[in-house]
C-alpha cells in the first residue's frame, strides 16, 4: 500500500514537470526552481499534509501555504489546478494579457494565500497567521515553501528569529535548497552554508531530507512539528532543473523560454524517467 | 462595533498625539478582540496602555520593522487588526516594500501609526530618526489612506476612525506635545477637510501637528494686517477632500499649504494635484527645503528657521498675496 502510495506521488511530481516544461514552452518560466520542488509540491497537495479544501479555498480552520518562492509560480499553478483550484485547462493562459496566471502569484487566484515573488515575504507573514493561530488556539498549520537564494535576504532571518521566539511551533519552513540561484551556486555568489547550523542556532528544529524522495518528504511532513514549542524547518536537497538533463545544476535555467526541440526533449527525458521508475 | 468615538473626548494638556492615539487603540481593543497590538516603539512618551490591559494580544517586536509589517500583513489574512506603532523613518520607509506588498496590495486591515520625530528635541528636521518626507512616499502606496491628525485630540479620535475604516491606514503622529487645535466636539470623519476659520482672501491648507496650530496663529496675524484668511486642516492627505479645496479655491483665490515635510511630494503636491484637475488657481507650497541640513535645534526652532511657524507662515502668505494681486492688476 505504502508502495502504491508513493508511485501516486511520483507520479503526481511527474505531472507537475510536464505542465512547467508547458509553460515555459508557451510563455518562459522560471524553469529550474520549479522542476526542483516537484516533489515537494506533491506530498504537500496530494499526500494528505496540507488540509485545504479546493472547493472552499478560504476555509475557515485550513493549513496555509505561504509560496515565498513566488518566481517558480509554474509548479504552484500545476499543483494547485491538479488539486481542483480551478480547471486545469487553465493553465494553457499562463503569463498571457488578461490570465489570472501571472507570473507571480497574484493573491486574486484561489488556492494562493499571498502574493509573492519577491523574495523574503513569506516568513515574515506567516509568522503573522501562525501567531493568530496560537492566539486563537487553532490547529491550523502554516507552511512556508522558500528557495536557498532567498535566505540571502536579511529580512527571512529576523523573522526566523521571531519564530522561534514566539515559540511558533506551528508554522513549517520548508527550503529547496538546491544550490543554484540566479547568477550562479550560492556557494559562490553569497555562500548559506553552514545553512542547516544556521537555523539550528536560531533555535529552529531542523530536519534533512531528499528532496526529490517523496517517501522522506512525507514521513518528514507529516511528523511536523518537529520538536514541541519551536518551528520547523525542513532543508531539502534538491536539484536546480531537476528531470531535465539540459537545465539541471545550472542558473542557465533560472528562467528560460524552451523552445519547440528543447520540449520534445523535455518530455522524451521525463518519459524515460517514468519508464524507468516501472511505471 | 461602534463606529468613531464620542466628540467629547479632549486630550489633556501636554499629551502628545503619538499617546493619544495609544489610548485610542486600547478604546478599539476593548470594542473588538480582533484588535492586535505590534510594537517597535517601545518607548512611547505616553505609556504602553494596550499592554497593560490586552497582554495576550500585544506583542512586542522592538525594531526588525520588516519582518514586523510582514506580521501584521499575516495577522491581518487570519481576520485580526493589527495596530502597528513605528518609528515612521523604519516602519514605513525601511520596511516600504512590505507595506507595499503585504498590506496595501492585498488590502490588509492592518493601521499604521507612525511617529515623524524621535524624542521630544528631535533636532534636525533631517536627522537620523526624522521621517517627514513619509507622507509623499505613504500617498504613492495603493489602497493607503494617509491621515496627518492637526494635536492629540484629532489623533485620538482619528485613531478610532482608522479603526473603522476597512483597510491599511497610515497615521502620522508626533512623540512630542504640540500646541492643541481641537477641544470639545472634535468630529473627525476619514476624507472630510475641517474648516476651522472662515475667510475670504486666501486659504492656507495645513496637515499634522504643529503646523495646523501655526497657520491658525498666521490667521490671526494676517487679520491684524487686513488679509481674511481660511484655515483648512486637510488631516486625510489621501483621499483628499477635493469638494472642499474646490470651493476653496473658487471663493478664495489664492492656496498657501503648510506643511512639515518637503516640499516636493507631500500636501502641497496632493493639494495642486486635486485643484489642477478641478480649480486651478495660484498657489504657494510651504513646507522643509530640499535640501539636507545638519544644525542642531529644537523641533520649534527648526520649524522657525523653514518658516513654519505663524510669523513666518503669515510673510509666505502676505508675499505670495501681493504678488498675487500685482499680476491680476
Amino acid at each position: 500500500m505504502t508502495a502504491q502510495r508513493f508511485a501516486v506521488l511520483e507520479e503526481a511530481a511527474d505531472t507537475l514537470r510536464r505542465h512547467v516544461v508547458d509553460m515555459a514552452a508557451d510563455a518562459g518560466a522560471h524553469v529550474g526552481g520549479s522542476l526542483s520542488v516537484a516533489e515537494i509540491l506533491a506530498v504537500l497537495y496530494f499526500d494528505g499534509v496540507l488540509r485545504v479544501d479546493p472547493a472552499q479555498p478560504k476555509m475557515d480552520g485550513r493549513d496555509y501555504l505561504i509560496f515565498s518562492k513566488g518566481h517558480a509560480s509554474a509548479a504552484l499553478y500545476g499543483a494547485l489546478a491538479e488539486r481542483g483550484f480551478f480547471p486545469v485547462a487553465e493553465l494553457a493562459s499562463y503569463k498571457r494579457m488578461g490570465s489570472r496566471l501571472a507570473g507571480h502569484p497574484a493573491k486574486s487566484i484561489p488556492g494562493v494565500e499571498l502574493a509573492t515573488g519577491s523574495l523574503g515575504h513569506g516568513l515574515p507573514v506567516g509568522n503573522g497567521i501562525a501567531l493568530a493561530g496560537k492566539h486563537d488556539g487553532r490547529d491550523y498549520r502554516v507552511f512556508v515553501l522558500l528557495g536557498d537564494g532567498e535566505c540571502q535576504e536579511g529580512v527571512v532571518w529576523e523573522a526566523a528569529m521571531a519564530a522561534a521566539h514566539y515559540r511558533l511551533d506551528n508554522l513549517v519552513a520548508i527550503v529547496d535548497r538546491n544550490g543554484v540561484q540566479e547568477d550562479g551556486p550560492t556557494e559562490k555568489i553569497m555562500a548559506l552554508e553552514p545553512f542547516a547550523a544556521k537555523w539550528r542556532a536560531f533555535n529552529w528544529e531542523v530536519r534533512e531530507v531528499d528532496g526529490h524522495d517523496v517517501a522522506e518528504l512525507s514521513r518528514a511532513l507529516h511528523a511536523v512539528p518537529f520538536a514541541p514549542g519551536r518551528p520547523s524547518l525542513l532543508l531539502a536537497r534538491t536539484v536546480k532543473g531537476k528531470g531535465l538533463s539540459f537545465a539541471e545544476n545550472t542558473s542557465a535555467w533560472h528562467y528560460g523560454k524552451l523552445s519547440s526541440e528543447q520540449r520534445a526533449q523535455a518530455f522524451a527525458e521525463l518519459a524515460a524517467s517514468r519508464a524507468g521508475q516501472g511505471r | 462595533m461602534t463606529v468613531g468615538g464620542s466628540p467629547q473626548w479632549v486630550a489633556p494638556d501636554g499629551l502628545s498625539a503619538a499617546a493619544a492615539c495609544r489610548l485610542a487603540q486600547r478604546e478599539l481593543a476593548r470594542r473588538d478582540a480582533r484588535f492586535f497590538s505590534l510594537e517597535a516603539n517601545p518607548d512611547d512618551a505616553g505609556g504602553l496602555p494596550f499592554r497593560a490591559e490586552f497582554p495576550e494580544r500585544y506583542v512586542a517586536w522592538t525594531g526588525a520593522e520588516a519582518s514586523l509589517i510582514g506580521a501584521a500583513g499575516g495577522l491581518a489574512l487570519a481576520g485580526k487588526i493589527p495596530l502597528v506603532n513605528m518609528f515612521s523613518a523604519r516602519g514605513l520607509m525601511r520596511a516600504c516594500e512590505q507595506v507595499r506588498l503585504d498590506l496595501c496590495y492585498h488590502h490588509a486591515n492592518a493601521k499604521l501609526f507612525g511617529s515623524i520625530d524621535e524624542g521630544p528635541e528631535a533636532g534636525s528636521p533631517e536627522g537620523a530618526h526624522r521621517a517627514i518626507g513619509d507622507l509623499a512616499l505613504a500617498r504613492s502606496l495603493p489602497n493607503l489612506t494617509v491621515i496627518a491628525p492637526a494635536d492629540a485630540t484629532a489623533a485620538y479620535h482619528a485613531t478610532l476612525a482608522a479603526g473603522a475604516h476597512a483597510g491599511p491606514v497610515y497615521v502620522r503622529l508626533a512623540r512630542h506635545a504640540t500646541p492643541p487645535v481641537y477641544g470639545l466636539g472634535c468630529r473627525f470623519e476619514i476624507g472630510r477637510g475641517i474648516v476651522l476659520r472662515d475667510g475670504s482672501d486666501l486659504t492656507l491648507v495645513a496637515a499634522s501637528p504643529a503646523v495646523v496650530a501655526a497657520a491658525l496663529a498666521a490667521a490671526e496675524l494676517l487679520r491684524r494686517d487686513g488679509i481674511d484668511a481660511r484655515v483648512i486642516d486637510l488631516h486625510t492627505v489621501k483621499p483628499i477632500d477635493r469638494a472642499l479645496l474646490a470651493q476653496a479655491a473658487e471663493e478664495t483665490g489664492l492656496i498657501v499649504t503648510v506643511e512639515e515635510h518637503p516640499v516636493r511630494g507631500g500636501l502641497g503636491g496632493a493639494v495642486a494635484e486635486a485643484l489642477g484637475d478641478d480649480c486651478p488657481v495660484p498657489m504657494r507650497i510651504l513646507g522643509v527645503p530640499d535640501a539636507c541640513r545638519e544644525q542642531a535645534g529644537t523641533r520649534q526652532e527648526q520649524l522657525r528657521r523653514c518658516g513654519l511657524d505663524a510669523p513666518g507662515i503669515a510673510g509666505s502668505a502676505r508675499r505670495a498675496l501681493a504678488r498675487w494681486q500685482g499680476e491680476r492688476a
